[in-house]
């Protein structure tokens, strides 16, 4: 990470940097809910389409 | 001196509580939006499930999708009339504005709601048939439609490409108690050739009953984008976009000419067909009359007894399609003989079991076929015609007309 965010960071209020992480954290948690949500869709589908042949 | 305070503060922010409980929180509300997206019906302008909406492009519709659809499209006092089965009463050859559902539904007029829910390749108790089960209480006055070949053997669970269908009506309780299909689902995840697959779809369809997430992403893939290519979808970037976004473009047979659709090499393989129809249940006696074979017939009337739930049986119409007269007027006269007998005892076997069933296409033309076995546009008016009639008796014989 650069070292002026680090700084910038550092800087802040230490209530403020407490809220920010609470909710960089939260959006971590709900960034992985969303991934773990789509994983048990697409492991539910077939590995190939279905193909039609008519007859 | 200050190299300390340089640390990266990501260790500070990070707080592994806050991070659960976005867990929690985010899995929670998706599984509340899954669970709250087949309130309603997202598919606009809805015909049938053409293939950007269908298995072949990987986008499976979900019960709570299907039943969304039906519902946003019958009224509480309309006799629901759904119709399943596979391409051919689907009406692929037969485009959006012309397909044979649209024609039955003018016929049988506004007392009626007829919704197209076969699929391709799908046989009679998959899709629109688990539907139509689940519906049953909220519409009461329903007739279910599909069609069979002669003699075919049912099961009550349908085909392995669909059976992703029946598990998510089954887990999710939406049928009716049915010993035969119960025993018949038990046997094929005591016995499938790829019992890891068929645990993974079990599985699957159990976790989806209580999380939802196929309706979440159905509805995602529908409205906002499609999430991976598939081979069988456009390429980029058209394989991205929403499902929603496609229309209904089936192809008319009858912009192909007659004898492109009719070439030699099509001839001689569905000329082959044609007359193996009736071939695996009869043989001649030593007078040349046909008879019977007892266990082929025997085998196909003792699938029909579990094909569908008892109570279902009398409102389910099985059709029973003829092949086209372009094939069916070069077999000899025995083979056409042997055809009626099969198609007869079709219709008897499914009427004898407590369903009701017809045979259509006999005296059609062959430029109401497409193929051997699907219709034009104009086969589909002729079986529209033939098929309404039928409805309407059943509706008077069940009741479904008296106010």
């Amino acid at each position: 990470m650069p070292n002026f965010i680090i700084k910038f960071i550092n800087e802040l209020p230490p209530g403020v940097l407490k809220a920010m992480g609470c909710l960089a954290s939260l959006v971590t948690g709900f960034a992985a809910a969303f991934a773990v949500y789509y994983v048990l869709y697409r492991m539910g589908l077939p590995s190939k389409p279905f193909i039609y042949v008519a007859f | 001196m200050s190299e300390p305070s340089l640390q990266n503060p990501l260790r500070q922010l990070f707080q592994p509580l806050a991070v659960v409980i976005g867990f929690v929180l985010g899995f929670g509300l998706l599984v509340l939006l899954g669970r709250n997206s087949t309130a309603h019906d997202w598919h606009r302008n809805f015909t049938r499930f053409h293939p950007m909406i269908a298995p072949d492009s990987m986008y499976q519709p979900t019960m709570g999708e299907m039943c969304a659809i039906v519902r946003a499209r019958c009224q509480p006092d309309q006799v629901l009339v759904i119709v399943g089965g596979n391409s051919i009463l689907q009406g692929v050859g037969q485009p959006a504005d012309r397909m044979w559902t649209l024609r039955l539904q003018e016929q049988l007029g506004s007392r009626y709601a007829v919704i197209n829910l076969a699929f391709r390749g799908s046989s009679p108790t998959d899709g629109g048939a688990l539907v139509c089960e689940a519906l049953r209480e909220v519409f009461p006055k329903q007739i279910y439609i599909a069609n069979a070949a002669p003699m075919q053997a049912i099961s009550s669970i349908g085909l392995e490409s669909y059976r992703f269908i029946l598990l998510d009506a089954y887990f999710k309780k939406m049928l009716l108690p049915w010993a035969p299909r119960d025993q018949e689902l038990a046997d094929y995840f005591a016995s499938a050739t790829d019992r890891e697959h068929a645990h993974e779809e079990k599985l699957g369809a159990q976790l989806d009953a209580w999380l939802h997430f196929r309706d979440y992403w159905n509805e995602w893939s529908y409205k906002r984008f499609f999430t991976f290519p598939t081979t069988m979808s456009p390429t980029y970037p058209l394989a991205y976009a929403s499902r929603g976004s496609f229309d209904d473009e089936e192809t008319d047979y009858n912009s192909f000419p007659f004898d492109v659709r009719f070439n030699p090499k099509t001839v001689e393989a569905d000329l082959a067909i044609t007359k193996a129809t009736s071939e695996p249940f009869y043989v001649k006696d030593e007078k040349g009359n046909w008879q019977p074979i007892a266990s082929a017939h025997q085998g196909f009337l003792k699938t029909l007894q579990g094909a569908f739930p008892a109570p279902l049986k009398k409102r389910t119409l099985i059709l029973v399609g003829r092949n086209s007269s372009f094939y069916t007027e070069k077999l000899d006269q025995a083979i056409r003989a042997r055809d009626d007998l099969a198609y007869q005892a079709t219709v008897d076997g499914w009427t004898a079991a407590g369903y009701e069933s017809m045979e259509y296409g006999k005296t059609f033309l062959p430029s109401d076929y497409g193929d051997r076995s699907h219709l034009t546009s104009e086969g589909g008016e002729k079986l529209a015609t033939v098929v309404a009639p039928k409805v309407k008796a059943i509706a008077e014989k069940l009741g479904y007309l008296v106010p």
